[in-house]
């Protein structure tokens, strides 16, 4: 335990320590770029991980409260000219984690394999929503360009490298809070639903109740990412709500390691590093996404991290 | 007159959705799992509709079009979720391995046949237009509603009046207890994954000329299908019928006095209104949503 949070430790300080060094290359801007994305990433993978790793619910609709947090964020700024970044926050956020609330409400009702499919409709539905541009409100196609919003306690968010440290500050909150919140009673719960639910159930809780409160908080730590990212690259477009990046999700927690938080990131990381590798040499560099999904579920289902900590979680 | 016109066109292509709902659904009944692959099968019919219909003629590749499509389901059901529901891992794996396998489907499909949509022509014979009183309408798309009613025919007396369909509903109740009394589940269970696979390919060929044909429409319509399997109630090929029909009619309407999106956002509307009072769905039977 204590070897691993040393470990995390020095991961964070490492991360802490790379744009000085970066200034030393050449393209600094663009390597900050990378990974405050694969740290945003990240960070929504994580919130997929919450839901998946400790609830057992698998959500294919992610997208749709990573993209109302971008979109919420994007549309203050561009079309209410609020440029405020605590109430971009709060209101993206806010927004996110109720429509957590309300996808969760459904999705609690249904059988497990079912919740992927009430979440992908959710999502589907919300993607059209905002690809047909209602009251001129999400530019359609387009998306909203033009997102730069004030600075907040004296840091400029518009700048690359403040921002990165928030980001990094952001994310470590985000996995201590959700990972304190698993050592809850209200936690013990959620992993109780996950191992048998009609246990729980009969032991007297609302699993329903508890399940919606858990997309809740899902959605809210999405739509965080969202708002974030919707900051720092200036724009929401429509593959922010969009299924790929739903499936982006499942990929970075389930090549980490689900059920860990940390994995999720890992996963992120590696997969974004390879993406602007491989995007470059060949063009149709899904394919490897796809057959990466295959390899691990038939070789490592339990994902990258078990390896780095060598004790399996579950059979 | 235009009334009428919309609620054929809401068949038509409730038809198309109903074909393709039923392999999901009944794959679904009988293991549990839902395939998200299941869209490739129908990619891959509508671009063998196009490459085939002008040799083959319209008949055979709709033969040869199930054939192929049942016989690369077969080999996915073996290959890929045979070991995995044998390995009793959860519902999810299946989820994400088809994934996988359809996002790389997708890929290859974009470099063979290009990005660009296509559509294939109207097979001879059925085009032009057919006058019932006064209403005019197109010869291939009513071809298409009554080649549906009597493939769903033929596979609902098949669940009920042949021994095969009988095990396959024995399974569906309870697999076990089907197993003990002799049945092979697993073979059944690959059939009936075949079956449902190569009536999506069928499904496929017989969009082609309505619809658009393109790499990545093996998602486009999984959402909308989604729906429908979910409205139905996931395991029921009665609900499927009636959804299909359903939800084919509110996309047809949406589309005529909405707009393009309307429609189905309309439908998921629907569902989400069904899920409230009736969370297993219209058909759907307690204890089969697992």
């Amino acid at each position: 335990m204590t070897a691993r949070r040393l470990v995390g430790v020095a991961a964070v300080a490492a991360t802490a320590a790379l744009p000085p060094l970066l200034s030393a290359t050449g393209s600094a801007t663009y390597y900050e770029h990378v990974v405050v994305r694969m740290m945003l990433m990240g960070l929504y993978a994580m919130a997929w991980d919450f839901l998946n790793g400790f609830v057992g619910l698998f959500s294919f609709g992610h997208a749709a409260f990573f993209g109302t947090g971008a979109y919420v964020a994007a549309m203050l700024v561009v079309k209410g000219g609020v440029t405020s970044a605590p109430v971009g926050l709060v209101l993206g956020v806010g927004a996110a984690a109720l429509l957590g609330l309300v996808v969760g409400f459904f999705a609690a009702r249904v059988g497990s394999v079912a919740v992927f499919l009430v979440t992908f409709a959710f999502a589907e539905a919300i993607f059209l929503l905002v690809l047909s541009d209602p009251g001129g409100l999400t530019g359609g196609d387009n998306g909203l360009n033009g997102v730069r919003v004030a600075p907040m306690l004296g840091l400029a968010l518009d700048d690359q490298t403040t921002l990165y440290y928030v980001v990094l500050v952001l994310l470590v909150l985000a996995y201590l809070g959700l990972s304190a919140l698993t050592r809850t009673p209200f936690g013990r719960v959620l992993e109780g639903i996950r191992e048998n639910e009609v246990r729980i159930r009969f032991a007297g809780y609302r699993v329903e109740a508890y399940k919606t409160v858990a997309f809740g908080v899902s959605g809210a730590v999405a739509g965080l990412a969202g708002v974030v990212t919707a900051w720092h690259e200036k724009i929401a477009s429509p593959e922010n709500v969009g299924w790929a990046l739903s499936g982006d999700a499942v990929l970075y927690a389930v090549l980490g390691g689900t059920g860990t938080l940390v994995g999720p990131v890992l996963g992120a990381s590696l997969v974004i590093a390879a993406r602007e590798v491989l995007s470059e040499i060949f063009r149709s560099w899904l394919i490897f996404v796809g057959l990466t999904y295959v390899a691990l579920i038939f070789f490592l289902p339990q994902g990258l991290y078990p390896l780095f900590t060598g004790k399996r979680r579950r059979p | 007159m235009a009334i009428v016109l919309q609620v054929l066109n809401g068949l038509t292509i409730g038809a198309i959705y109903i074909l393709l709902a039923a392999g999901l659904t009944i794959v679904f009944g009988l293991q549990g799992i839902v395939n998200v692959a299941h869209g490739v099968f129908y990619m891959l019919g509508a671009y063998l509709g196009i490459g085939l219909t002008p040799t083959l003629g319209f008949p055979l590749t709709l033969v040869v079009a199930f054939a192929v499509n049942a016989a690369l389901g077969l080999l996915l059901e073996v290959a890929a979720i045979r070991p995995l529901v044998r390995w009793k891992r959860d519902g999810m794996q299946v989820l994400v391995v088809t994934l996988g396998v359809a996002i790389v489907a997708s890929e290859v499909a974009k470099l063979i046949w290009g990005p660009v949509p296509r559509t294939s022509d109207i097979p001879d014979g059925l085009t032009g237009l057919i006058t019932i009183g006064p209403i005019v309408y197109p010869t291939y798309w009513l071809f298409v509603m009554a080649f549906t009613a009597a493939l769903m025919g033929g596979l609902a007396l098949a669940f009920h009046r042949t021994t095969l369909g009988i095990i396959v509903q024995s399974i569906a109740l309870d697999s076990e207890v089907s197993q003990a009394m002799g049945t092979n589940a697993p073979r059944v269970n690959s059939l009936v994954f075949a079956l449902g696979t190569g009536v999506a390919g069928v499904a496929g060929v017989l969009a082609g000329p309505i619809l658009s044909v393109y790499p990545t429409m093996c998602f486009d319509l999984l959402m909308i299908l989604f729906v429908v399997v979910i409205l139905g109630g996931l395991g029921s090929l009665a609900g499927v019928v009636v959804a299909g029909i359903l939800v084919g009619q509110v996309t047809a309407f949406g589309v005529a006095y909405l707009s393009g999106t309307a429609g189905t956002i309309l439908a998921f509307a629907a569902m989400i209104a069904v899920l409230v009072f009736r969370p297993l769905g219209l058909f759907g039977r307690a204890g089969i949503l697992k």
